[in-house]
């Protein structure tokens, strides 16, 4: 799981385009959108096509994604469960 | 600055009518263009419906009699088969067709031919000068041998609303005493792809202001009205089919793509075109909604309504659930149909919609009202980069 | 009603942002022109500033400095004109899309390719609600743009003109001859023998305002437009008919300043003019410095206002120096013989 979340945090911060954001920088339970990194709703949508492109799961529209996306935490769990 | 502004002619092509008649019969016999792609060769033509136009590029240049060997964009083709109907309409010849502008309205100019070209030219680089909107504009202008002011705007899905209001006032400055106005967008790779990554597709048909609805459909088309002052109509001894009373470009200042939650910048687009046309609230007959069926246009553009017409929301409609959304073609031609609503005294239902979203309360015209006397009716096209335009048409 | 240019700024090939005269010292290219940009880091936070591309935070930051320079709090309107508009991103997704043969894509470069995102970034940055549109008509943009503010002025109006180059754009339009096909020094241009123009980008903006100020750089007279075919007889008769309008004659002009790009069939016929119809008028271009682009008329009125204001062109832009106050300037700029236009400036009296 540890390893999934480093992952994920390189993952995410190459595909929003987080410069001058290292892995350090990310809490795996910090909320990702509002408060915490505050990502937008365009992100929300990046984030589904890195889901589908790396771990193959495909997720329909973005009020999907909300509960899946509200922290790194959440986001491994969620692949960990629906990885085939 | 003043001087009334009157429309004298009008032309659309569109997945529901290769004519202003066409399209009238279909939107009467309230059948849907919207339906399998078969012409634009993408790989998600099966996934999504829209509202394509049923002919080859081939077919369309032997349509306006152009050499399809030229491989002019389809938006071209599309467009210069409605600004001919318009021109031809307004009963425009000659001289009077050379002392007239035309500005134009698109949101990817010749990109249908580009991405057809852009990886493999095999030797054919014209896909270079013909990708610019300009370009397009400059086609039609060629073709139907207009040689006053030409322009073309992008503002996303409101350019074409923003070509007949920069119209109309051009007209009021001196610059030009008629201008043929409106928009034109053809299917494209590009688009169609980009709104899928959008996720605001609908996987059926789509329906606006719907609490289930599911987003949109896109379409394919062109749209056009004749401006004309009212000296130049005199000159000509022709009358008008209605006047251009209001009009109003504004910026929702929220988001790049998204519209805000209280539907501020269509507020102030209708609101501020109101005001030109010295209307109260009360005057409006009938609104031709923007009703893109996305999430958040809808709710979006159903809470200006609240907020303007508070307890007496007049009747409106999309018709996009008749033709998609046809993005920079979209402002023209729902302009030629508001002007229709207007001529023929109709009111154009909101296809498959069922139930009101629950934070608005109210619902647009579900069938074909024909026992009615239409006096104003209101336009609205809103773009990305909260681009929100209004017009208002009138009877004389 | 007269309007007047309050401020002005441009991100060019030259060193020109934040500065308030055309540079004495110009940078060379041999190639394409890109332009000198800021340290946009100073201007976005990294959050915002992934979201948004070079050319949308060019003009952006071009003009929100015009802005600063202006001492208003936010204009009213947002006029821009850009004839290709976001060409990296719009690249970019197309790219993307016809080599993943429409695979699975990502929505930012799609968002980032709309042309109007620079006027909407503008809008967002100023909560401005205002009238906000964008032109798109080759090489005309900048000046339909410039035409509409000028009609519609009340209140303070921004207006800009912005285009990009791309490298494979710069290759498409080489391979076509629409640009040099081998190396050129801009330094040549007024020289060139050859078809084709140099390639260049950049983002001028201005403020305009009704409201007589002290410190006001110009006043605009007028802006006018053809975008017919016109011979060389036609298109001087074009111009005196366009400034008579403002109750002036050649002879009344200072300075002219010319689009000349370097590809012989335009640069010829803007010899001709200057020879035929402003003999007495000092002769001045500016596309050696910024490149060919649809919107360069932007960087040329740029250019015209800070020979209005300074009094003063650098010896390297002049043709010809008839040694005269500049006090009214005319800028024109045509294509191919097609898409005339014209500003016409003068020193805004007190």
């Amino acid at each position: 799981m540890e390893e999934l979340i480093e992952k994920l945090k390189l993952q995410v911060i190459e595909q929003l385009n987080l410069e001058d954001i290292e892995p350090e920088d990310i809490n795996a339970e910090d909320p990702l959108f509002g408060d915490g990194l505050g990502l937008d709703s365009i992100d929300a949508l990046e984030l589904i096509v890195l889901l589908e492109r790396e771990y193959n799961i495909k997720i329909k529209d973005t009020s999907e994604g909300k509960k899946i996306f509200a922290s790194l935490k959440t986001m491994a769990e969620f692949i960990q469960n629906n990885k085939a | 600055m003043n001087g009334r502004i009157y429309v004298s002619g009008i032309g659309v092509t569109s997945a529901i009518g290769d004519n202003v008649e066409q399209n009238l019969e279909s939107l009467k016999s309230q059948s849907s263009g919207i339906g399998k792609i078969q012409i634009l060769n993408s790989k998600h033509k099966d996934e999504y419906e829209a509202g394509e136009i049923n002919y080859t590029n081939e077919e369309l240049s032997e349509q306006i009699g152009i050499s399809a060997k030229l491989k002019i964009p389809r938006t071209a083709l599309l467009a210069i088969k409605a600004a001919k109907e318009a021109c031809e309409s307004a009963g425009l010849e000659g001289a009077e067709k050379q002392n007239t502008g035309l500005i134009g309205g698109t949101t990817v100019g010749g990109m249908d031919k580009t991405e057809k070209h852009y990886i493999n030219p095999e030797n054919d680089y014209s896909f270079i000068k013909s990708h610019s909107c300009g370009y397009i504009t400059e086609l039609i202008a060629e073709n139907l041998n207009i040689k006053g002011y030409i322009s073309t705007l992008n503002t996303a899905c409101s350019s074409s609303t923003n070509s007949i209001l920069t119209g109309a006032r051009l007209i009021k400055h001196g610059i030009a005493d008629r201008i043929i106005a409106g928009g034109f967008d053809s299917l494209s790779k590009f688009t169609l792809n980009g709104f899928k990554t959008l996720l605001i597709l609908s996987p059926e048909k789509c329906k606006p202001f719907d609490r289930n609805r599911q987003g949109l459909n896109l379409g394919e088309g062109a749209g056009f009205v004749v401006l004309e002052s009212e000296e130049s109509l005199l000159k000509r001894g022709k009358q008008p089919i209605c006047e251009l009373t209001g009009y109003s470009n504004a910026n929702d200042a929220y988001h790049q793509t998204a519209s805000s939650p209280n539907g501020e910048g269509p507020y102030i687009s209708m609101t501020k075109a109101m005001k030109l046309a010295n209307f109260q609230p009360g005057d409006i007959d009938y609104i031709n909604a923007h009703g893109t069926g996305t999430d958040n246009n809808d709710l979006s553009e159903g809470m200006a309504f609240k907020r303007i017409f508070d307890g007496g929301i007049p009747y409106f409609s999309s018709t996009k659930p008749y033709i998609g959304h046809t993005l920079g073609a979209a402002g023209g031609i729902e302009a030629v149909y508001s002007v229709l609503a207007i001529k023929e005294n109709l009111i154009f239902p909101n296809l498959f919609f069922k139930n009101p979203i629950e934070e608005l309360g109210f619902s647009p015209v579900k069938k074909l009202i024909d026992d009615i006397t239409i006096k104003n009716v209101m336009s609205n096209s809103f773009g990305f980069g909260g681009n929100d335009s209004t017009l208002i048409f009138s009877k004389i | 009603m007269k309007v007047y240019i309050r401020s002005t700024e441009s991100i060019s090939p030259q060193k020109t942002f934040l500065r308030n005269e055309i540079p004495e010292n110009i940078i060379e290219y041999n190639t394409l022109l890109k332009n000198i940009c800021p340290n946009f880091k100073e201007y976005f936070p990294p959050l915002l500033s992934r979201r948004i591309n070079t050319l949308i935070k060019t003009g952006h930051v071009c003009a929100i400095e015009t802005i600063n320079k202006a001492g208003i709090e936010k204009p009213d309107a947002i006029i821009t004109g850009s004839g290709l508009g976001c060409v990296a991103s719009t690249e970019k997704f197309l790219n993307d899309m016809l080599k993943t043969n429409e695979g699975l894509l990502a929505p930012t470069s799609f968002i980032q390719s709309t042309s109007n995102a620079i006027g909407a970034q503008i809008a967002l940055h100023y909560t401005c609600k205002g009238y906000n549109v964008l032109y798109a008509q080759k090489s005309l943009s900048f000046d339909c743009a410039l035409q509409d503010a000028l009609l519609r002025i009340k209140d303070n109006e921004l207006v800009g003109g912005f285009d990009e180059i791309t490298q494979e754009n710069y290759l498409l339009k080489q391979n076509i001859g629409l640009y040099k096909k081998k190396p050129f020094p801009n330094l040549n241009m007024i020289k060139s023998n050859s078809t084709g123009s140099i390639a260049g980008e950049g983002a001028s903006f201005f403020l305009l305002s009704d409201q007589l100020t002290d410190n006001n750089l110009a006043e605009l007279m007028g802006v006018w437009i053809t975008p017919s075919k016109l011979n060389n007889s036609e298109i001087a008769d074009w111009i005196k008919f366009s400034i008579a309008n403002v109750g002036l004659k050649p002879g009344d002009i200072d300075v002219i300043v010319s689009g000349f790009n370097g590809d012989i069939k335009t640069d010829r016929i803007y010899k001709d003019i200057l020879v035929s119809g402003f003999s007495s008028s000092t002769h001045a271009y500016y596309k050696h410095l910024c490149g060919e682009y649809d919107a360069a008329t932007a960087f040329g009125l740029w250019f015209s206002v800070m020979a209005v204001s300074n009094n003063c062109i650098p010896v390297h832009s002049l043709l010809s120096d008839k040694k005269r106050d500049y006090n009214k300037v005319l800028l024109y700029n045509q294509h191919d013989a097609k898409y005339h236009s014209l500003t016409l400036l003068q020193k805004p009296k007190s």
